[in-house]
């Protein structure tokens, strides 16, 4: 019993570490299982991460021999305008879609978190956009943002959305947001739905407002679900490429040229292995601390246990 | 008293109904307008104010739409990818499952936290060295360099984990005191009961594995292996096709995971809301 709900317990969490123990038996057996996958993991995951490192000390561009250079390429990035103009748009992308994602989230959360009319197809319908094919996503809101589009039409506003170095980022945002807010509901409403409603229902008796409740109950009991939230939107961050590369090809400008994009233009496009492959390391590092802290987060959600 | 309380419930609610209805509509906008503008006119598709109802309904523009810009073999390999990703997971996740949830073998804690960690690891940071790599396989422009390299989900592997763990060991025990060989085990034993949490898994693999596009882009070269995301890229790069056939055939390609969500809905939300993880 007590074993079933800790089981259960770690289910919802998301992550429990390996259980000591388990039947004795052949120990080969087990292991010879888990082969199959650990040996695509290591070819294509593991080993890239190493190799990466490797053609960052060189100047590559695939049809001459490599040349060992040092750290020649990260000391170039550090004075690359493009470099940081990349990480400034990429930090700028994360800064616009996640924070109004979030919002958005959560407020659609606490509106669902009771019951309601439709509740089930109201979640039905804030989640479709997140498993919607995102490439046709991003090349019909590419015609939806047009200056003749539906959405300056419908606003009865003429913004250049996506032509103009002011505001194509925003625009882009804008798919981001429309995309990841459903995304965001979905674990809001979990987190929500452990808080246990004895805790609620006796601030309610004390006589705590909607407000109140909201401040001293929900809000820090959901901290460890917004960690995660917080990570999961960083992470995206680093990742977005396709709506750059789709709706507008990292321009005008490069105003919309994510790392991501930059990482994939230096190296399949220009063909300077080396110099995107000290980029990806870099993102690497970058991911790599996040994932430390992740780690982290999950334990403090096992201390807190709720 | 309690009829003033109740009056007040009832008005909160109208209010929360209002606004949720608001922001439906919103969300719901722009798939409306990409469906009615699949099947209208071209001369419609930009009309302000927003004709909801094309006139005449054209559904012609759909087989149009998919010959004009030769969408077809775009999907017959997007299915070939989604549907080979898909098996792949589920018998190796399944497998890596079993073994990390019911055998005990040396550096099996660390190994099952180092397939953690490949949860984190996007393709974006390893793109260079992955297409070096698979360019030195001669996997470049095939659809095994297509298929493998992204396949493996560390998600899966987690998620089959957790799942064979909750089924009682007793049932692995019996059958190997019958004389059942491991591997009977896992196939008469573990999969029969697996088959809800293969159905979570298959959706999750193909819904990801469907709107993949990073990976497609660098890989294939010519228009022979392009997945339906690259052509549709291409469609908007390109700016030739009539913007009702871009529509149409982005209404299609939206289809498939339409239809795994409505099929399994509520697997998807609960394994998102469980994980966090796609």
């Amino acid at each position: 019993m007590a074993v079933d709900t800790a089981r259960a317990r770690s289910k919802l969490l998301g992550l429990s570490l390996p259980r000591r123990g388990g039947p004795a038996t052949n120990e080969s057996t087990g292991l010879l299982f888990t082969l199959p996958i650990i040996f695509l993991f290591v070819a294509f995951n593991l080993l890239p991460t190493v190799y990466a490192f490797v053609v960052s000390l060189t100047t590559y561009n695939l049809f001459t021999p490599p040349t060992f250079v040092g750290f020649e390429n990260y000391l170039d990035l550090l004075g690359n305008r493009n470099f940081w103009q990349a990480v400034g748009v990429t930090v700028g992308y994360t800064l616009l879609f996640g924070p109004a994602s979030w919002i958005l989230g959560f407020l659609i959360a606490m509106l669902l978190k009771d019951t309601i009319v439709g509740r089930d197809l109201f979640r039905s319908v804030f989640f479709v956009p997140t498993i919607l094919s995102s490439v046709a996503m991003a090349v019909t809101w590419a015609l939806l943002l047009r200056l003749n589009g539906p959405i300056n039409g419908v606003l009865d506003i003429s913004v250049p959305w996506l032509t103009n170095t002011q505001t194509a980022l925003l625009g882009i945002s804008l798919l981001g947001i429309w995309q990841s807010a459903g995304w965001f509901m979905v674990i809001f409403l979990a987190g929500l739905a452990s808080i246990p409603e004895s805790l609620t229902e006796a601030a309610r008796i004390d006589g705590a407002g909607t407000l109140a409740l909201l401040r001293h109950i929900t809000l820090p009991l959901l901290r460890p679900v917004f960690a995660v939230v917080v990570v999961q939107t960083i992470v995206a961050g680093l990742r977005v490429f396709s709506p750059m590369f789709i709706m507008t090809g990292g321009g005008p400008a490069n105003s919309t040229r994510s790392v991501a994009m930059l990482i994939y233009q230096e190296g399949l496009r220009d063909l300077r292995m080396g110099s995107a492959a000290a980029i990806s390391v870099i993102g690497f590092v970058f991911i790599l601390a996040l994932t430390v802290i992740y780690f982290r987060v999950f334990r403090v959600r096992e201390e807190i246990g709720y | 008293m309690a009829r003033s309380k109740w009056l007040r419930r009832q008005s909160t609610n109208l209010v929360r109904l209002a606004v949720l209805l608001a922001l439906a509509a919103v969300t719901l906008f722009p798939l409306a307008w990409i469906v009615t503008g699949s099947l209208k006119p071209l001369e419609q598709v930009f009309a302000i104010p927003v004709q909801w109802v094309p006139d005449p309904i054209q559904p012609q523009n759909y087989p149009d739409a998919i010959q004009a810009t030769d969408f077809s073999r775009p999907l017959l390999n997007s299915v070939i990818v989604t549907s080979s990703q898909v098996a792949i997971n589920l018998v190796l996740c399944s497998l890596a499952g079993f073994g990390f949830a019911k055998y005990r073998f040396r550096g099996r804690e660390q190994l099952f936290l180092g397939v953690l960690a490949m949860t984190l690891l996007p393709l974006q940071v390893i793109m260079i060295p992955l297409f070096l790599i698979v360019k030195g396989l001669g996997w470049v422009n095939t659809y095994q360099g297509l298929i493998l390299p992204t396949a493996a989900s560390a998600f899966g592997v987690f998620f089959m984990r957790q799942y064979i763990s909750t089924i009682p060991s007793d049932y692995v025990d019996a059958a190997r005191v019958d004389g059942a060989s491991e591997l009977t085990i896992f196939r008469k034993v573990v999969i029969p009961q697996c088959i809800p949490a293969l159905v979570t898994l298959g959706v999750m693999v193909g819904l990801s594995s469907w709107d993949e596009f990073l990976w497609p882009l660098i890989v294939v070269g010519g228009r022979e292996l392009a997945t339906a995301p690259l052509a549709m890229a291409q469609l908007r790069s390109l700016y030739q096709t009539p913007f009702h056939f871009i529509l149409a055939v982005a209404v299609v390609m939206v289809i498939p995971p339409l239809l795994a969500f409505l099929f399994a809905q509520r697997q998807i939300i609960q394994s998102v809301s469980q994980t966090g993880i796609k």
